[in-house]
């Protein structure tokens, strides 16, 4: 098979060594790539007494066979260990440079255990991979830390280097990913697996490329593709993912002020459309990618500025703005910048932030627990220093960063009824009351309440998929067919998280299953179609949901928390419906082919090669 | 009917729009009658389909997002809102 190096990079800190392994053909037809070796890797290699922060947990980045190739969007990895936030398997895949420089260096992922007597960072290059004193740069911030990397290294280098909320193990800190721009493997804490093994940074840059079997017919083909991927995300680019935040409060999928508001006229001053017209600077875009969905941006002086660097996306912008209902644009983008310097998830620490809101409203938090600071609705002061001390873990920022989960098991005195999330993970910024397709993917996806599992909320709207079944976009607010769809669409994801490729070129239906498939058998010179490859998607999705199972996850961890499941949301203009979970979950359940109690049967797993 | 308009469209047709309709026309007849810029703007010389349509714009009445041959009447209230997306 083509497209691989089919070589991993096998790191032991404790042991101070780095070994190679060779990767079997049969096994990546299996799982391909990304997620899908990521997940068997995982699933192999840990126990249910695997510490997420002792040194035998397993930090693993996969690369896939799309990355480094003229497939478009596709250079992104797939990050995975057990999470130190949910105690489940933790995942984020994440974009920029650092994929694309990875694989050059002749390997297709890397595997790190153990960990390191002092802090070091791993030096990854066409000659091979070195262990390196990191010193210098502890406490610094990743920008900073990249900076230094580059004079340690090559200036040409893309780093996957944590800051100070890494070090420090926060729960819900990230890995960014400092390159051409800046990327953030944010979710589940994996920033902090990699500070608990005293490993400050991958730096990465080579020159190799892995053989394609039809490189030429794959170059051709682009001439044809490309000008049709940017003629479909056109306006997507134009105002990036932030371009869904009026249109998204107008139809109910905005979060607002920690998932119990309704409407929200102030969403207009954070838009995607107002960034664009106020301090834009420029769009920024992964290696590779036509679509360009990244954000320049630029504030002057005032109390925010100056700022120079990456704009919130809509996921920040719905979490640090709309549930903490800051509706001052220069205070988020200053929050933003601290956690892509501290390495913070913006999701997670915007709704830490707001939980903290609600709770400082009903008085379960004082000033006399925030330095003096009013944690009060809409103020964006406070979302800058909490983000600060979060991120520093100082003061109140300790507990915060401890996610929402812990937070308000510390707190107690009811707070667990405010403390919206899904076996510990916060959501996204889309409303599962709207779309119930994401109701069912927040219960069932394996890291928690995560839109990416489906990325079905525009399938419910304009999205359709015909090649798998998905003839009309799916009707909101209607039982039948959501179990189907949702468990297609995660299937879907979990393959195109294996190949590499980013959700974002389904817009408008850029690129559909049918390209997919084509592509992979022009890279790899397999003859696979698209069942084959559905079945791959399936078997990776099961795979994550065994290594949970084996955790003790089962129906019970499946259900949203009680604000999704109580609390409709009516506005002007809009009247969510609650998700009948139990409805839903049962006919999930029997969809996949697993018991009533969610658990994967011996049978189906067999036919799956599981 | 009225077309109410969200940012970027705001910008260019105002906050609403409205036409007398003497009888009910399809969402695509009706976007014909859009000002060149807003035309422009939405794509819509390109939109043979809705799939292409909905790449660049969303029409919302009260229940549901409209497809280009879905017949409008004159006592409708559409919204007109950038496509879905999200992070």
């Amino acid at each position: 098979m083509l497209g691989y190096h089919k070589k991993i990079l096998r790191v032991d800190l404790t042991r101070r060594s780095v070994e190679v392994q060779e990767l079997e053909d049969s096994f990546l037809q299996s799982y391909v790539g990304g997620a899908g070796i990521g997940a068997r890797l995982l699933y192999d290699e840990t126990t249910a007494a695997t510490d997420p922060l002792g040194p035998e947990n397993v930090l693993i980045a996969m690369t896939g066979p799309f990355t480094d190739s003229r497939v478009p969007s596709s250079s992104r990895h797939h990050v995975m260990a057990r999470s130190p936030l949910t105690g489940l398997l933790g995942e984020s895949n994440v974009g920029g440079s650092w994929a694309v420089h990875f694989k050059k260096t002749g390997y297709d992922g890397i595997v790190v255990t153990g960990k390191a007597d002092a802090p070091v960072y791993l030096w990854i290059h066409d000659g091979g991979a070195e262990i390196r004193d990191a010193r210098p740069v502890m406490g610094k911030d990743s920008l900073e830390s990249a900076e230094w990397l580059k004079g340690q290294t090559t200036d040409k280098a893309s780093a996957a280097v944590i800051g100070p909320a890494g070090e420090r193990m926060v729960r819900i800190a990230g890995i960014p990913h400092v390159g051409t721009i800046v990327r953030q493997a944010a979710r589940c804490g994996l920033g902090a697996v990699m500070g608990s093994k005293n490993l400050k940074a991958i730096a990465a840059y080579g020159t190799k490329k892995a053989l394609q079997a039809r490189e030429e017919e794959l170059k051709e083909q682009m001439k044809t593709v490309l000008p049709h991927v940017r003629k479909a995300t056109e306006t997507f680019g134009k105002y990036g993912t932030s371009g869904g935040v009026e249109n998204y409060e107008k139809l109910g999928n905005f979060p607002l002020q920690n998932w119990r508001g309704s409407r929200w006229a102030d969403a207009v001053k954070i838009s995607g459309v107002t960034m664009h017209d106020t301090i834009l600077k420029g769009r920024t875009a992964c290696l590779q990618c036509p679509i360009a969905c990244g954000r320049h941006i630029s504030i002057g002086e005032g109390p925010y500025g100056p700022l120079d660097g990456e704009g919130p996306e809509y996921e920040t912008l719905g979490t640090m703005g709309g549930e903490c209902l800051v509706d001052d644009l220069a205070a988020i983008c200053k929050a933003n910048d601290l956690c892509n310097r501290f390495g913070l998830d913006t999701m997670s620490t915007g709704s830490v932030i707001a939980f903290a809101m609600e709770a400082f409203e009903r008085g379960l938090i004082t000033t006399a627990d925030t330095d003096g600071i009013e944690l009060r609705w809409g103020s964006g002061e406070a979302l800058v220093e909490m983000t600060r001390k979060i991120g520093l873990r100082q003061g109140i920022g300790e507990l915060m960063g401890e996610g929402v989960m812990r937070m308000a098991r510390a707190l107690g005195r009811g707070a667990e009824e405010f403390a919206v999330h899904v076996k510990g993970l916060e959501p996204s910024a889309h409303d599962p009351r709207r779309f119930w397709t994401q109701a069912l993917s927040y219960g069932t996806a394996a890291r928690g309440a995560c839109h990416n599992a489906s990325w079905s909320h525009p399938y419910e709207l304009a999205l359709s998929m015909s090649e798998f079944g998905i003839n009309e976009p799916h009707p909101s607010y209607r039982r039948e067919g959501t179990a189907e769809v949702t468990v297609k669409l995660q299937n879907y994801q979990c393959l195109g998280d294996a190949l590499i490729i980013c959700r974002f070129t389904q817009v408008g239906k850029a690129v559909t299953a049918t390209n997919i498939v084509d592509w992979y058998n022009m890279i790899t010179g397999r003859e696979a179609d698209i069942g084959e490859m559905m079945a791959v998607g399936e078997r990776i999705f099961n795979l994550k949901r065994l290594f949970n199972t084996r955790l003790g996850v089962s129906r019970k961890d499946d259900f949203l928390p009680p604000r999704f499941l109580t609390l409709n949301r009516k506005g002007e203009g809009i009247t969510t419906q609650l998700p009948p979970m139990g409805q839903l979950l049962a006919d999930y359940y029997e969809y996949r082919g697993w018991s009533e109690e969610g658990l994967a049967m011996p049978e189906k797993l067999r036919q799956m090669g599981l | 009917m009225r077309f109410l308009f969200s940012d970027p469209f705001r910008k260019v047709a105002g906050n609403e729009l409205e036409i007398v309709l003497a009888s009910p026309v399809s969402l695509r007849t009706l976007i014909g009658r859009f000002p060149p810029d807003l035309i422009k703007m939405i794509h819509h010389e390109d939109s043979v389909s809705d799939v292409e349509l909905w790449a660049h714009v969303m029409f919302f009445n009260k229940v549901r997002l409209l497809r280009l041959d879905d017949m409008i009447d004159d006592n409708e209230e559409l919204k007109v809102l950038l496509p879905a997306t999200g992070g």
